[in-house]
């Protein structure tokens, strides 16, 4: 028999460009406060099927969970966020889109960012560019910036049409963290997005990939989520 | 694997499609110079299944006491041996 968990267990959704171990500095730290952990490692062939896939892997765990989703993953966030097992999102830099949008959509309502100056679409597949590297992960040390680009998941081009197939944000509550730096996902779409989600909003001096550049600050807002989460289901 | 490493792994793993072992290769690529680690401790590949791939693949083999993840416990061979095929791999061209 498992002793009852009070914590909830924390479940990754990566973006593009990144895989599972984009999370690294967050897993290790927390799976020591007695956290589980596991990341969802999707292929960014089909919205449809990263979204099963997180289904999938949030099974591995146990309930409850939050659902913390980077870049493209906020948008696998919004769509397996609603499976009853999840009781918390939190949005690192990423998108959540309406019922009604794709991950596309509002990107569209905001000027274009640098890094699309650095991509390759060939082969099927969109590839970061080494030099749009520093778009991406700018604020990171020469050497881990060259292991983020050596490392990237590549998305199929069609991969941002596709709707999420739910909106979790409209039922559960939401931790938001806005990149104030970021040159991927324009700011003031992440601070137009974490406001129509209601969540509680952090701005951190990052660049898109705060969880590699800012861990600390990071795990902070995951910790604020998991007690919030916890003296909620205390309280019910 | 030192306990964070391994606990690493099991939860950024990614699961494999059911047919990841039923499909075949046709012209197999390591009829090309190759160069094989054998994992003596692996429990994940048989070592000795490595052993035979290694010699039918007439590979340049090296043994090292190490897990499956060999690339990780035993990080400094893993380089030494890419970097002995990218310097001794005859030029294409």
């Amino acid at each position: 028999m498992k002793p009852t968990q009070t914590k909830p267990s924390i479940v990754f959704c990566h973006g593009l460009w990144a895989d599972g171990s984009c999370f690294s500095k967050l897993i290790v730290p927390l799976q020591a406060e007695g956290y589980e952990c596991i990341a969802a490692q999707y292929g960014l062939n089909s919205t449809a099927e990263d979204v099963a896939l997180t289904k999938a892997t949030i099974g591995r765990v146990s309930s409850p969970v939050i659902l913390v989703g980077h870049s493209y993953g906020g948008t696998v966030v919004t769509g397996a966020g609603t499976d009853d097992r999840v009781v918390g999102l939190v949005y690192i830099c990423a998108l959540a889109p309406d019922a009604d949008e794709s991950s596309q959509t509002q990107q569209s309502n905001f000027p274009t960012t640098a890094v699309f100056s650095h991509i390759d679409v060939k082969d099927g597949r969109i590839w970061l560019l080494p030099d749009g590297v520093d778009d991406f992960a700018g604020d990171l040390p020469e050497q881990e910036k060259k292991l983020v680009w050596a490392t990237q998941g590549v998305p199929k081009p069609d991969l941002f049409d596709a709707k999420a197939g739910g909106t979790a944000w409209k039922s559960k509550p939401s931790w938001y963290i806005v990149g104030k730096k970021d040159r991927t996902v324009h700011p003031d779409l992440e601070r137009f997005l974490a406001k129509r989600m209601g969540a509680t909003v952090y701005e951190l001096d990052s660049s898109h990939v705060p969880m590699l550049s800012q861990p600390e600050r990071v795990l902070a807002v995951i910790r604020d989520a998991a007690t919030a989460v916890q003296a909620r289901s205390t309280a019910a | 694997m030192k306990p964070n490493g391994s606990h690493f792994m099991a939860v950024s793993q990614v699961p494999i499609s059911t047919d990841s072992f039923t499909h075949k290769v046709t012209s197999p690529a390591w009829k090309k110079p190759t160069w094989y680690m054998v994992a003596t401790a692996d429990r994940s590949i048989n070592p000795d299944q490595e052993r035979m791939m290694a010699k039918r693949a007439k590979a340049k083999t090296v043994e090292v006491n190490a897990s499956h993840v060999a690339y990780m416990s035993h990080p400094k061979e893993t380089a030494k041996l890419i970097e002995e095929a990218a310097t001794s791999a005859p030029a294409n061209h």
